[in-house]
């Protein structure tokens, strides 16, 4: 590990398959990057904890329900209160809400069935973050989706998460509530996306859209650490 | 050793026991040759599985001999677990294909499923991390509910493993034949990058060195299906479905991250995938490679049902299995290291001196053979070849449609014409962050090689209905048409990995045939300069229906120089469009033809590898200069519908002008090799009409792009809406 590069923690569940994109991701935008597997405690010297995409445990019963229960994830609470950022990606995301780490649920989409496409997704007003800190309102990004169970819902409806909604999709692939292709908890510190931000990070592979958020928490994170 | 009382079979015994498992009786007098004695029961399995077609290549080894192997880029050839060639920058590329035919017309799921996560294994083993799977898929035609059922439940089975796994799906093909009907075919390719230092082989060495279990436990799922894919289809192949195997991603990619992170430093000195006959395979083969023998103990191995036979486990071909040898002293760190990543793992045998593989259950030796004779003892087979084949006939008459716009909405709508969307975005197409282009963005398929950029073109191609008129055109074309695919995105083709797919050798004209479309492979291959690493025969693709019409499957490995200057396959307003190669109205073989005559085969036209070769070297210059936009190879359709494609995906019309012919609709619609529509921003059109009579490659400079109506003079005028809707409307 360098001196002074602040240190991102990828957690690596059995059957993640997006660790790597995202360890690349980080590495890219200044981080120190790190795997730590989820059977472990985090190890608590990490700025950003990123949980990745992919099939958790095969996703053979709810996405992301066995993997929320990982040693990992249960610090995470700690992780957010002492002011680490983290973020989960896809079935990262599911792991979140799993966790109650964010409210609501990620349902079968509607229309139902695994999809990848690329999409436009608008950056919209929302809670303070570091993760959006850098984008404007309006903006629009070019991410693909690729998951099957991507359809948010919240059983009070769309004003429950008034405010916590940074990206939405232009045209709903899933069937989300209000559109919601993000959400972040109520510190704006956490943050669920479900689309992938780690697979638009190169110019080359079709987009760099996504590099906005990883750039806007390393400065979050480099501006603490002054 | 002497073989365990109860395995002991007399002469008689032997015969019946061999007929009812497909073993020809020269086979049975090889074997009895081959030990100096009577095979034992289990003894017998193993070799019908070992011995049949699947395994051994009998019938066609002969044969694929003569196919072009050498290449200065080729680090791995034929017999290696994927090919690999060197792509520069310390990297090599590892590749091969796969058909899971037989299985998945019973299974369609898990047949498709397994056929993925079997050919990732192939990769793996040859050390490299799988960054692309591509398909190639040829159905009946999809109005049959039972047809949909195999469609719907193929797509799903390759993205079910695939997308799990986490490896990209980048693009395929999807043919939709009568000639399917009865046997569709499910060909996959897999393609990773390794350090060119860091390959593995599959070869056993080193008295004393264990041989290692690792990954799913050993059930009775496909048992003997190695076999089983070696026979022809009947009309009720539901009995069958215990020969199909199951597959589970999350156990193959657990299986994948232990193989790929255990090094020779560790202990490992080679490695196997238990593919086809299971772990009969892994044991005979990598004895035989290296010489050595081995003492097994079936009792180790992890099982899922505690009474299994020997034959069980010898030839269970359950799924997400290795066979490792490891190190003499460093099995234990060995086990756990595959323990941590969650796998069952065994020390189930010792690498011996003797060159025979003897194996125990219970303490009784249940087989006791030479690993040469059974990996490589298969008496190779000449089936009789029926002396000619009969000639194509021209097409039946039929008029010019008076409507050329309308016959295109028409064409564009077939299935296999229009826009697979439907199912390729079933599957992950952008994980692992290698994706430059994906299915639909071009012509071949891009992959950046990490760390640089530079890319590494993919393509598949088969063009069974070519091949039904023709075999040995038929097969060049499909050679053909890689390098022009490849070319559209500026690659020369430097590599292929071959999957056919024929009918019964035992036909003397199915066996003809498929001598033909060796024949022509081979030679288009010679004449591009371009080696085969590896590939995949599947015969006895045969159902009540009769023999699929030959079908070899290319996959064509390509370098792409620079991704900056990487062209798509989509049209954009303003740019000059040059139509090259030859514009002829006269008819061919043809998707067009056949529906024209609701089925009928015209003549192939003959394929000029010479044209082939320069029209590929002007692409790949052009591309390299930043001359080409895009570029679409006329293909499937003819270059009326590769036009129409590229006016589809790129939302934008054009308006052209091209020389006058006798037939129009031919011109537009009949399909002759060496073709290719090129878009090129106005400032560069000088430079490319140079570059292309210095190359010797026939263009016209046909007019420009924009608007939204495709206006092709005296022609055809269609609003790009229109192109688009019918584009999209077919579905899968």
């Amino acid at each position: 590990m360098s001196a002074g590069r602040p240190v991102a923690t990828v957690v690596v569940f059995p059957g993640s398959n997006g660790d790597r994109d995202l360890f690349e991701t980080f590495e890219r935008v200044g981080f120190s990057c790190r795997y730590h597997p989820s059977d472990r405690p985090l190890s608590g010297d990490s700025a950003v904890v990123g949980l990745p995409g992919g099939f958790s445990y095969g996703d053979y019963w709810r996405a992301g329900m066995l993997a929320s229960q990982a040693p990992a994830v249960a610090d995470l609470p700690r992780h957010v209160e002492q002011g680490g950022l983290v973020i989960g990606i896809c079935n990262g995301f599911q792991i979140l809400v799993e966790a109650g780490l964010l409210p609501g649920a990620l349902s079968y989409n509607d229309p139902p069935g695994f999809r990848h496409r690329w999409l436009t997704l608008k950056v919209q007003s929302a809670c303070p973050s570091p993760w959006f800190a850098a984008a404007a309102i309006g903006d629009r990004w070019r991410l693909p989706m690729a998951h099957g169970e991507g359809n948010y819902f919240h059983p009070d409806g769309a004003q429950a998460i008034q405010g916590r909604v940074p990206l939405v999709y232009d045209q709903n692939p899933n069937g989300s509530l209000a559109d919601a292709a993000a959400l972040l908890d109520a510190t704006g510190r956490v943050l669920g996306v479900m689309p992938h931000p780690e697979r638009a990070s190169d110019p080359d592979l079709g987009s760099g859209d996504g590099l906005q958020l990883f750039r806007a928490a390393f400065a979050a994170v480099r501006r603490d650490a002054l | 050793m002497s073989l365990s009382a109860v395995e002991v079979l007399s002469a008689d015994g032997v015969r019946s026991v061999a007929a009812s498992m497909g073993l020809l009786p020269t086979e049975v007098d090889a074997i009895v040759q081959g030990l100096g004695r009577l095979p034992g029961k289990t003894e017998l399995v193993v070799f019908a599985g070992m011995w049949s077609e699947h395994c051994s290549y009998k019938s066609t080894k002969t044969m694929l001999a003569t196919l072009p192997r050498e290449g200065a880029r080729v680090l791995a050839g034929p017999g290696s677990h994927a090919g690999a060639i060197d792509i520069g920058d310390g990297w090599a590329f590892a590749f091969k294909v796969e058909s899971h035919n037989h299985p998945s017309a019973v299974e369609p799921f898990q047949g498709a499923a397994t056929g993925v996560g079997g050919i990732l294994r192939d990769v793996i083993a040859q050390g490299a991390r799988p960054c692309a799977v591509m398909d190639s898929l040829c159905f009946g035609m999809p109005d049959s509910p039972r047809m949909r059922h195999l469609v719907d439940g193929v797509v799903a089975g390759i993205a079910g493993y695939g997308n799990a796994f986490g490896v990209p799906n980048v693009g395929g093909r999807t043919v939709y034949d009568p000639g399917y009907e009865g046997n569709p075919l499910v060909n996959a390719l897999a393609a990773g990058f390794v350090r060119a230092g860091e390959m593995r082989l599959g070869v056993a060495s080193g008295a004393g060195n264990a041989v290692v279990y690792v990954g799913a436990t050993t059930g009775r799922d496909g048992i003997l299906g190695a076999a089983f894919a070696s026979e022809e289809l009947g009309a009720d192949n539901t009995a069958r479905r215990t020969h199909v195997q199951v597959g589970d991603p999350f156990t193959g990619k657990k299986l994948m991250e232990a193989c790929l992170s255990f090094t020779p430093e560790a202990g490992l000195c080679g490695c196997q995938d238990m593919g086809a006959c299971g772990l009969s395979c892994g044991l005979f083969e990598m004895a035989a490679a290296g010489q050595v023998g081995m003492d097994i103990d079936l009792g180790a191995i992890p099982l899922r049902e505690a009474d299994m036979s020997g034959h069980e486990i010898l030839l269970s071909e359950s799924q997400e299995r290795f066979l490792f040898v490891v190190r003499q002293g460093a099995e234990a760190q060995a086990l756990a290291h595959f323990r941590r990543h969650g796998l069952h793992a065994a020390v189930c045998g010792r690498v011996t001196e003797s060159g025979r593989v003897c194996a125990r259950l219970h303490g009784e030796v249940v087989v006791d053979l030479p690993a040469a004779l059974v990996a490589g003892g298969a008496p190779l087979i000449r089936w009789p070849q029926s002396a000619a084949l009969p000639l194509p006939r021209p097409y039946p008459e039929f008029g010019a449609p008076t409507d050329l716009g309308a016959t295109l909405l028409a064409l564009l709508g077939q299935p296999g014409l229009c826009d697979p969307v439907g199912v390729y975005d079933h599957y992950d197409q952008t994980v692992g962050n290698r994706t430059v282009r994906g299915p639909g963005q071009a012509e071949a398929a891009v992959l950046k090689v990490p760390g640089t950029r530079r890319g590494v073109a993919l393509t598949v191609t088969s063009r069974g209905d070519l091949l039904r008129a023709d075999p040995y055109a038929g097969a060049q074309a499909t050679v053909a048409a890689a390098c022009r695919n490849l070319a559209c995105v500026g690659a020369a083709l430097v590599a292929v990995t071959d999957g056919i797919n024929h009918g019964s050798p035992r036909d003397p004209v199915e066996c003809r045939r498929l001598a033909e479309v060796i024949r022509g492979l081979g030679d288009a291959l010679r004449a591009l300069r371009v080696p085969v690493t590896g590939g995949n025969v599947s015969l006895y693709n045969e159902s009540p229906h009769g023999a699929i019409p030959p079908t070899p499957m290319v996959g064509g490995v390509g370098l792409v120089d620079s991704l900056e200057r990487l062209p798509t396959a989509a049209l954009a307003p303003g740019h000059t469009l040059f139509l090259l190669g030859l514009w002829v109205g006269e008819p061919s073989a043809s998707f067009y033809g056949g529906w024209r005559t609701k089925g009928a085969v015209g003549p192939v036209a003959q394929v000029d590898l010479a044209a082939e070769t320069k029209l590929a070297a002007l692409l790949v210059a052009e591309v390299e200069r930043g001359h080409v936009a895009a570029a679409k190879d006329g293909g499937k359709g003819g270059l009326g519908v590769a036009l129409a494609k590229m006016c589809a995906r790129g939302g934008c019309g054009a308006d052209l002008e091209l020389p006058a012919v006798a037939r129009r609709d031919w011109a537009l619609f009949g399909e002759r090799p060496a073709s290719a529509w090129v878009s090129v921003p106005a400032a560069h059109a000088a430079a490319f009409r140079e570059s292309a009579e210095h190359h010797g490659v026939p263009w016209v400079q046909a007019g420009v792009s924009g608007g939204d109506v495709l206006h092709i003079r005296d022609l055809l005028e269609v609003r790009v809406a229109a192109l688009a809707a019918a584009f999209a409307g077919g579905g899968g």
